[in-house]
């Protein structure tokens, strides 16, 4: 029961799969078209190496993450950086934490926030 | 919590007909000096034809029972006999007049009509007719067509120190105190864009809808405090004048506030507002404000760098955001956006629901405008406004029936309804300055004349003013100073 209303809080949407947010390391972006993350100075590695099969990337802010750094703004800019890691349905994104942190493009990988409305 | 959803419009109790046998009422000539038991008329013997004729009707239809129809004693109707006038128009006392009406209760209710008939051919009878079946006054029934006019219940439109003062508004600043011309988006997950108090066609700018009622009608419940229609049923929006547009947190298959937040910029302008009706689960397990993700804090910068407010619900966490725990997070930060915490309403008093959540029915929540127990605060908290049984469309303990266009709640609470009221007040500022300056005030400057003219926040027991949620908007101090 909720605090507020005495209502049962909303339930979470069916259905919806488990993932992972991901912040990339200044400097670096993902490269939708290559599937791969493209540092400053030319180098790329997987972000999915590793995951479940089926694993997706997809920024959180796909206009940010496709513009050219220069024309960006600074929150723009740390915008692009974000990264939602979508796992295969039944994973357990805990799981998958440690690897994703350890990728020389990650600067950090989070749980997402446990959202709700404030009812 | 369980609660009875009322039909749409007027409610009717539902009245069943009273129980009981039809019966006759008939009235004997006053100058007829005729008495009757419970099986028979009799009389003296010169009235012996009239007693004869009145028997043989009841015998013909099997009558079951005759009766004093005001319960008169038998010593009241025997002196009928001897107290009888000479003619039916003589005056007579109340008690004889009243001794000479008979109930007539046939064994079947089909020799009501039959009986009747021949009880008013008889010579010593005065009137008979079927006694007709009361009932209450009828009730208007659910099949109005109408919804009824809440807008007495929107205690929040008034005057301040009460209300933010938006009635006031309306009247000074006509169409363009209304948000005319301003475009707010609602991040959540869902609404009712059928409702039949909110503007048609209200366009879903990006994302995906949670298919769950309980996200409908918080969506539904929020676009009503802000944009529902004004007329003679239904509620009435802060921003009426405004045009909503409402954009899910769900983009591809996954919460995503930050591209939420990001796309509604990309399609809403300088003046417009964004508000964020989400809340999630902070470090110490207790519900917190977006802006505490990097990203969303990012988000709302880019939005409003580009002119465009964002209103955002502090949260129902009774979380302090001036924690350590907080220190260099979002939480004590400025993002630039409106953080609306939850304060009591003048109203002020819990309903019968009061102990379902450890409180006393019926009893006190507070001081007016002291922070509400679940509200968040902190330094970064802006500006409060009514957290408790807020009235708009939605839900329908007000006003339910079969159809969910028709739904009205009178109990939408929490930051939830906090922040609808700021925002709404927001969108009534900037259309102000729109129509009076020809721009928009920037975000920054809304926020500061909220606070600094508003209605102060009050202390309370246990809820000191350092818990600070900020004061409640007072708009025509706002708008005096546009």
């Amino acid at each position: 029961m909720l605090p507020v209303t005495g209502r049962k809080p909303v339930p979470l949407p069916k259905g919806m799969p488990p993932y992972v947010v991901v912040r990339l390391k200044r400097g670096w972006r993902y490269s939708e078209s290559r599937r791969v993350c493209v540092s400053s100075e030319g180098q790329e590695t997987s972000l999915c190496e590793g995951l479940p099969r089926g694993s997706r990337i997809v920024p959180v802010v796909p206009h940010a993450a496709r513009a050219d750094p220069k024309s960006l703004s600074k929150h723009e800019q740390n915008l692009a950086r974000y990264m939602h890691v979508i796992l295969r349905k039944g994973s357990v994104p805990s799981q998958y934490l440690g690897a994703l942190r350890e990728r020389p493009c990650v600067e950090d990988a989070q749980l997402p926030p446990e959202i709700s409305l404030p009812e | 919590m369980a609660r009875k959803q009322a039909e749409v419009g007027y409610v009717s109790p539902g009245i069943s007909p009273p129980k009981g046998p039809d019966y006759i009422v008939m009235e004997l000539r006053h100058d007829s000096r005729v008495a009757y038991s419970p099986t028979a008329f009799a009389g003296p013997t010169e009235v012996r034809k009239d007693t004869d004729a009145l028997n043989k009707v009841l015998s013909a239809f099997r009558v079951k029972r005759v009766a004093s129809h005001f319960g008169m004693k038998a010593t009241q109707i025997r002196r009928r006999v001897t107290a009888a006038p000479p003619s039916h128009d003589r005056p007579v006392s109340g008690e004889f007049a009243h001794a000479g009406f008979v109930q007539i209760i046939p064994r079947r209710k089909e020799d009501l009509a039959a009986l009747t008939r021949e009880l008013n051919r008889l010579d010593s009878v005065w009137k008979a007719e079927v006694a007709p079946r009361p009932v209450p006054a009828p009730a208007p029934t659910g099949s109005s067509t109408v919804s009824r006019n809440f807008e007495p219940a929107q205690g929040y439109l008034h005057s301040p120190p009460n209300g933010i003062g938006a009635m006031e508004v309306w009247k000074q600043a006509r169409q363009s105190g209304t948000g005319r011309g301003i475009t707010i988006c609602d991040i959540e997950g869902n609404w009712n864009r059928l409702h039949e108090d909110l503007p048609k066609r209200i366009p879903l700018i990006g994302g995906t809808l949670i298919n769950d009622l309980g996200w409908k009608n918080h969506g539904t419940a929020v676009l009503g405090e802000m944009v529902s229609r004004p007329g003679p049923s239904g509620t009435v929006g802060i921003s009426q004048g405004a045009r909503a547009v409402v954009q899910s947190a769900v983009i591809n298959g996954v919460f995503n506030t930050a591209g939420a937040i990001a796309n509604a910029t990309s399609k809403l302008g300088k003046g417009d507002v964004i508000l964020i009706e989400l809340q999630a689960t902070g470090p110490n397990g207790k519900y917190v404000a977006m802006q505490y993700w990097d990203d969303v804090f990012s988000a709302i910068r880019v939005a409003v760098d580009k002119g465009i407010t964002v209103v955002e619900a502090a949260g129902n966490g009774d979380e302090d955001f001036d924690l350590p725990i907080f220190n260099n997070t979002g939480l004590q930060k400025d993002s630039g956006a409106i953080v609306v915490g939850a304060g009591i309403p003048p109203t002020n008093f819990f309903d019968y629901f009061g102990s379902e959540w450890g409180f006393d029915r019926y009893g006190k929540i507070g001081v007016p405008r002291s922070r509400i127990w679940f509200s968040n605060y902190g330094k970064i908290v802006s500006v409060q406004a009514w957290g408790w049984h807020v009235t708009t469309t939605g839900y329908g303990d007000a006003q339910g029936g079969v159809s969910q266009n028709r739904w009205y709640t009178l109990r939408f609470s929490g930051t939830s309804s906090a922040s609808p009221i700021v925002t709404g007040s927001v969108a009534c500022i900037q259309g102000l300055a729109k129509a009076k300056h020809g721009q928009p005030l920037p975000p920054k400057k809304v926020r500061s004349l909220l606070i600094s003219t508003g209605t102060p926040q009050e202390a309370g027991p246990g809820v000191p003013l350092s818990q600070h949620i900020g004061p409640q908007p007072n708009l025509p101090e706002v708008f005096r100073l546009v």
